[in-house]
């Protein structure tokens, strides 16, 4: 089979349950090389879930991960390693390391996994930094000093250096200005469309969503409720997509709210 | 009804002792698969090292001058009673070398230094450090967990030596300066009666302890979740079972030099 047919990430029949709150059930998700998913849904719908249990950092229940085809549930040890090396993620709440520099931070992946030298890394770190808007006068400052957004940026920026070939954000513009989420936006944009990464984006940002997604698919119930490419997101004819991006307040996902 | 309700929670608190410890098993199976497979972190464990070890002394001695001191006096005490006060330097060096130095100094550090790594893993664990790591490609075991084993196993022996040899010169001063004992009579019978044995069971103790005391800092911050409040109950958890571990061990090395 030749390689561009394979998708680059491929989920299937994905389960994940806490307890008695059964939050995946059933996600299918196919994105291909060099595209770009964003995923939308209510808060607390499990975006977050899918994409740790794609990681591998949550076990899911059941259901099939494939990365470039390989399968990859119960990976473990230097072939995980392998894999996690060809992903970069943004975590929620930036998930810096307190115990560094923000430098040190943005290099950690260069200087660990690649075994870069430290010199060199760091002048990758400082323009990666520098793609995210952060000034290098603050490289050596301690995550803990930058505001939430600054963190969330310098989380962005530990991502893209080593220039992974998956790109997993959550929420990458939550809490920053409209400048700058269109500065984050142009980023992602372009690490896909210019350096062929495959991006897989959480968002709350339709503006946003709309901008850096080839295709757009919402979570709802535990289930792609619909999936389809961007620019058909307004007129799709699914009611809880309709409700989402239009921000109503009545429709089928309060109407759900209130039958239970 | 009531017994077998009485039954049934003895039976499940009984189940879920066994799957704590299985899990700990697991845990320290795991950890000692890391400690031996490359890439090993030399600059993170020497920091470690330093942070365990160096900045430990202070009370590591100040525990162990007062622990020979009083130590000296009670022996000259209980001694006197027939007619063994000449002893007091032999019992002195041996309860000191075998038995409180290290057992007291990993104490002191299971309050100082369990709590501190539990609390640091706790942390990055709930803050999604330790998520960020693995994503970057680094194996937590070996990057947070191997180096604080291995610097805590190692540094442990080199404080109780520290340990001993501060204890017995408070128990000199205590004998010399209070008691006024011969101090060239006193510093004699001490050299005299120490065996390498006691030496050596002695800084097995500590090394075995060092390895306690970060094993559970490194596996209740681990297993922590659920915030600060879930890192406050792993780091009182850390000290609690290192505590208990060392007196138990304790009881089991002694036993074993003793046979
Ligand atoms: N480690 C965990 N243990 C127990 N429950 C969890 C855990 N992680 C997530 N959940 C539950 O899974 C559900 C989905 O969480 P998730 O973080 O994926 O939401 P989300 O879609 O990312 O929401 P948001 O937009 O607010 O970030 C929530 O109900 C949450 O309580
Ligand atoms: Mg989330």
């Amino acid at each position: 089979m030749h390689s561009a047919s394979i998708p680059m990430i491929s989920v299937h029949g994905l389960h994940k349950r806490f307890g008695a709150n059964q939050v995946l059930a059933g996600i299918d998700l196919e994105v291909e090389r060099g595209k770009s998913l964003v995923i939308i849904g209510a808060s607390g719908s499990g975006k977050s879930v899918t994409l740790k249990c794609i990681l591998g950092l949550i076990k899911p229940d059941s259901g099939s991960i494939r990365i470039g085809g390989q399968e990859v549930t119960g990976l473990s040890g230097a072939r995980r390693e392998a894999y996690l090396a060809k992903i970069g993620m943004l975590f929620q709440g930036a998930a810096l390391f307190d115990s560094m520099s923000v430098w040190e931070n943005v290099a950690f992946g260069l200087i660990q996994a690649r075994g870069m030298p430290v010199r060199q890394a760091r002048e990758k770190a400082l323009a990666a930094m520098e793609k995210v808007g952060l000034d290098a006068s603050i490289a050596d400052m301690n995550p803990a000093e930058l505001s939430a957004g600054m963190q969330k940026r310098a989380g962005l920026a530990r991502a893209i250096a080593p220039e992974p070939e998956i790109l997993f954000f959550d929420e990458p513009t939550t809490g920053l200005d409209p400048i700058m989420s269109g500065v984050i936006n142009e980023l992602i944009v372009e690490r896909v469309r210019d350096l062929g990464a495959t991006a897989l984006t959480i968002t709350h940002d339709m503006e946003s969503a709309r901008r850096i997604g080839d295709s757009i698919a919402l979570i709802y119930q535990g289930r792609i409720a619909w999936c389809g490419p961007s620019d058909r997101i307004d007129d799709c004819g699914e009611p809880h997509v309709d409700q989402f991006i239009n921000a109503r307040v009545e429709g089928p996902f309060t109407a759900d709210l209130l039958r239970r | 009804m009531r017994e077998w309700n009485f039954l049934a929670i003895i039976g499940r608190l009984f189940i879920g002792f066994l799957a704590s410890i299985g899990h700990l098993l697991l845990f320290t199976a795991h950890t000692l698969r890391h400690l031996f497979t490359p890439p090993f972190f030399w600059r993170i464990t020497f920091r470690q090292m330093l942070r365990i070890g160096y900045f430990s002394l202070p009370v590591v001695g100040l525990t162990a001058i007062f622990t020979g001191a009083v130590l000296a006096l009670q022996i000259y005490v209980g001694g006197s009673r027939f007619n063994a006060e000449s002893f007091v330097g032999q019992v002195v060096v041996i309860s000191m070398v075998r038995e409180l130095g290290p057992v007291l100094a990993a104490l002191m550090l299971a309050g100082r230094v369990s709590s501190a790594i539990a609390a640091e893993i706790g942390t990055m664990r709930v803050t999604e450090q330790i998520d960020a790591l693995t994503t970057l490609a680094t194996n937590p075991f070996k990057y947070l967990v191997a180096p604080r084993l291995i610097a805590a196993t190692v540094t442990l022996p080199l404080l109780v030596l520290i340990a001993d040899i501060i204890g017995v010169m408070g128990g000199f001063l205590a004998a010399t300066q209070r008691l006024g004992l011969n101090a060239g009579v006193y510093m004699k019978s001490t050299i005299d009666v120490l065996e390498m044995e006691d030496v050596t069971s002695g800084l097995t103790k500590a090394a075995v302890f060092g390895f306690l005391i970060a094993l559970m800092g490194c596996y209740h911050g681990y297993n922590s979740r659920g915030g600060a409040q879930g890192v406050g109950a792993a780091t009182t958890d850390a000290v609690v079972s290192a505590s208990v571990l060392i007196l138990l061990f304790n009881y089991i090395l002694t036993d074993f030099f003793f046979s």
